[in-house]
């Protein structure tokens, strides 16, 4: 089964944004980016290397901060050991410089004050931090996030928010979500991905775009609609063909993102 | 066959294991790893440190240390270091067991964390990582090696004798080693964590069936038990043996890297440690020769030709080499007793010659030295008197926590032996002509004197407990023991066997003797030696010079508590 076919993009300084559905390749592709899977064919390459060459590879590694979508922790270390062992394997060898590299980045994510406690200690969101503590140890040129923000509440969210889009000012971020909430207010370049192939590649406005006289207010709902439902002011909000006596309205990225998945979406339901 | 059947459940093992591993499967979607990784020295040293220390302060090798520690001083506490180093190395298989699970279980500690992929994005991969993992060894290898150096220590304070061999002292913590790399290379081979449990009891059950092996196959097993024999009989080959270890630790720590790291160098390291283990295997196994099984005979059955000798007075003493520290033991309690008897008794010389204990020989495994002995085999009896009248001490005599024994056995020895009771025991059958000793012989041969009744047994007594000053302090009540035989007492602290047999009336006389002044009983027994010697003068006799009244019961009862042993 191929997981990614013809994905091409580049992406520079700024946040860029994976969209797509479950399924639709987008951790195959960071996985891919963060040199833990290699493409089966065609050619992949980051920071100006093959990643399939040993040597390049490990030039890219030293570069790269990779959050995966579950990230996992030594439950029984403390957040500073954790980062600290970390750090090692990104090659850390001066202790002291080390050390306050491991501080930095904690304080970086808020964990400053948190730094001896045992990892089983921290909530789900302090985790989540942590983890991406670990992806910015040594500054990386490139930081590949899966999911940053899952599970995690509006208020953690926010924060996350804030600390990536500090990050972004000097690094690419590369990163995943089902959240169109989060490219809205994070990101400055969006790709919408679907069974492995890229469907758009642009701005968030641009995304927004594409769903532009395509988005409808209307009292009824219309069966012809893509995907219609009723918002909370009791009027119904459809996605495609204007049903009768329905006006325009302006478009948000979800309904651009809907507009190029909504038939799985659709499927999905019916399924 | 029970080698044959481990190997067999553990390759079962593996093969069933690894088919019920859907991780196994995930991971092979991981890209490999790349055949020139980047591992600097700094990085390996940097992490090494860190699982050093994550090592050293693992539960599991903590309680190694405990066993093994506990093991060593309550099991192992040695007497004769130069022999006794061999069950050092035995005796750290509990910290090595700990060592392999901890270490495997270090090992997948990302895996089981699912910190797989982050770490597999880190420039650091898991070559320098297997690296580490074995260059972190160091901390368990440091414990067993403290541990070994405090049992020494600890057994030398303690009185025990000579020094132990450095190599096989050795053998211990390269055994550690050597189990924390089976831990890497199967966590490395086999991602599971009850795997390093089952490699726990497999190795168990190989130790088990080699150190049982009687065959040229013992000398490879990995920690070998401490033999009763000195280490001139035991025909391992301790320099051999730490090589094999090293080839196999090679073996293991290479084959750990070339799971993630193929290429010429990595096969050459492997190939070359391989090749070490094997030929020193071999060698092992062909350092039992005839030859050598000839001289160990030798040294067992002709001692004058492997001691030396030193001279105080008219007395011999003679000890192999390595027990040549004893002698000084020795002659406290010979000096005590040539002290009370008459010149002319002190003018006769006295040879004390060490000799193997006969359990010894016969406990001895290989039989190509036993063939070799001749018949009887001349061994340290238990009794005061021997074969030749000489005295011979055995090998543990003298050694740490022996001494009241020590004192007893060489005055009862030394008092047998100037009242005159020493009894030829060298049997008169020529077994090369065929001429087997009859039952009675034999039994004559094993069993005790009987000495009941003559006056020269309750002199030897009373010499023996005026000449102890070891247990001299002791209350008179603890001097005495009854000893299994029932009707017989015997000064032997301990019911280990008696090395003489006394009757209770001469025991009893004997206590009462030691009543007096010790200055005029000597006087008075130096003024009548040739009659208080004479095998025809009874105790009742005896008991008339001296006026001593017949002993009670009482007098004979055995002490509330005194165990030396």
């Amino acid at each position: 089964m191929q997981a990614l076919g013809g994905v091409s993009f580049e992406a520079e300084t700024g946040i860029t944004g994976l969209l797509g559905p479950n399924g639709a390749g987008k951790t195959t592709l960071l996985r891919m980016m963060a040199t833990v899977m290699s493409p089966d064919s065609g050619s992949l390459r980051l920071l100006g290397h093959d990643p399939t060459d040993p040597l390049a590879r490990t030039v890219i590694r030293r570069s790269l901060g990779y959050m995966p979508q579950e990230p996992g922790f030594h439950r029984s270390f403390s957040a500073f050991a954790f980062i600290d062992y970390v750090a090692i394997l990104k090659e850390m060898t001066d202790r002291r410089a080390r050390h306050a590299e491991v501080i930095r980045v904690l304080d970086l994510v808020g964990l400053g004050d948190q730094a001896r406690k045992r990892i089983r200690a921290l909530s789900g969101g302090m985790r989540r931090r942590l983890a991406l503590a670990q992806t910015l140890l040594g500054d990386p040129e490139l930081l590949v996030l899966d999911e940053p923000t899952a599970g995690l509440d509006p208020e953690q969210r926010l924060r996350f928010r804030e600390l990536i889009s500090d990050i972004a000012v000097r690094q690419t971020v590369i990163l995943s979500t089902h959240q169109t909430e989060d490219v809205a207010t994070l990101c400055n370049r969006v790709i919408v991905m679907d069974e492995g192939i890229i469907l758009f590649e642009g701005t968030p406005s641009e995304l927004a775009e594409i769903a532009r006289g395509r988005v409808w207010a209307a009292h009824e709902r219309d069966a012809r609609a893509t995907l219609s439902w009723r918002t909370g002011d009791g009027m119904h909000r459809h996605i495609g063909v204007a049903p009768p006596g329905a006006h325009l309205i302006d478009p948000t990225i979800e309904d651009a993102y809907l507009l190029l998945v909504g038939h799985r979406v659709v499927a999905e339901n019916v399924a | 066959m029970i080698i044959v059947l481990a190997a067999l459940l553990g390759v079962a093992l593996i093969v069933v294991l690894r088919e019920g591993s859907p991780r196994g499967k995930a991971a092979d979607s991981v890209t490999p790893e790349p055949t020139l990784e980047h591992a600097r020295g700094s990085v390996v040293r940097a992490l090494a440190i860190a699982e050093g220390k994550l090592l050293a302060r693992n539960p599991l090798v903590i309680a190694g240390v405990a066993l093994s520690g506990t093991a060593l001083f309550a099991v192992g506490q040695g007497s004769r270091l130069f022999l006794d180093d061999m069950g050092v190395a035995l005796m750290l298989f509990p910290m090595a067991g700990m060592t392999l699970i901890a270490s495997n279980l270090a090992v997948l500690r990302g895996r089981r964390d699912g910190l797989e992929e982050q770490f597999g994005s880190c420039p650091v991969g898991p070559t320098a990582r297997t690296i580490a993992h074995s260059l972190a060894l160091a901390g368990p290898v440091l414990y067993a090696c403290i541990v070994a150096a405090a049992w020494t220590i600890t057994a030398r304070a303690l009185g025990s004798i000579g020094r132990p061999h450095v190599v096989e002292l050795l053998t211990g913590p390269i055994l550690v080693a050597c189990a924390g790399l089976v831990g890497i290379l199967l966590a490395r081979l086999l991602p599971r964590s009850a795997a390093s449990l089952f490699m726990v009891i497999a190795i168990g059950f190989l130790e088990g069936a080699l150190s049982a092996e009687r065959g040229h196959l013992k000398p490879l097993a990995p920690f070998m038990p401490t033999l009763y024999q000195p280490v001139e009989v035991e025909t391992r080959p301790r320099g051999w043996h730490i090589v094999y270890l090293l080839g196999i630790a090679g073996a293991l720590a290479f084959g750990a890297i070339a799971r993630h790291r193929r290429g010429p160098r990595i096969w050459s390291a492997l190939g070359l440690a391989a090749t070490l283990a094997i030929s020193a295997a071999f060698a092992q196994y062909r350092a039992q020769t005839p030859a050598r099984d000839a001289r160990a005979a030798a040294w067992i059955a002709t001692p004058e030709a492997f001691q030396s000798c030193r001279h105080h007075g008219l007395v011999t003493y003679c000890a192999y080499d390595e027990y040549a520290e004893l002698i000084d033991r020795w002659r406290a309690p010979v000096d005590g007793v040539l002290a009370l008897v008459p010149a002319p008794v002190r003018a006769r010389p006295l040879l004390l010659r060490q000799r193997l204990p006969a359990e010894a020989i016969s406990g001895m495994e290989r039989l190509e030295i036993r063939a070799a002995l001749p018949f009887p085999v001349p061994s340290a009896g238990p009794f005061a008197w021997s074969d030749d009248g000489a005295i011979h001490p055995d090998m543990t005599l003298c050694n740490h926590s022996r001494e009241p024994r020590c004192q007893i056995v060489l005055a009862e020895s030394a008092a047998a032996w100037a009242v005159g009771l020493p009894i030829s025991r060298t049997h008169p059958a020529d077994p090369a002509a065929g001429d087997l000793p009859t039952e009675k012989e034999r039994i004559a041969a094993l069993g005790l004197m009987d000495s009941s009744g003559q006056a020269r047994a309750v002199v030897a007594l009373w010499l023996t407990l005026q000449s102890t000053p070891g247990i001299r302090g002791a209350p008179p009540d603890t001097r005495a023991r009854q000893a299994n035989r029932g009707t017989t007492y015997t000064l032997t602290p301990c019911q280990e066997g008696p090395p003489v047999a006394w009757s209770f009336k001469d025991t009893g006389y004997a206590r009462r003797l030691s009543e007096r002044p010790a200055a005029e009983v000597s006087a008075r027994l130096a003024s009548m030696w040739t009659i208080v010697t004479d095998p025809r003068t009874t105790t009742r006799q005896l008991a008339q010079i001296f006026d001593l009244q017949v002993p009670t019961l009482a007098m004979g009862a055995p002490p509330p508590a005194f165990n030396d042993c």
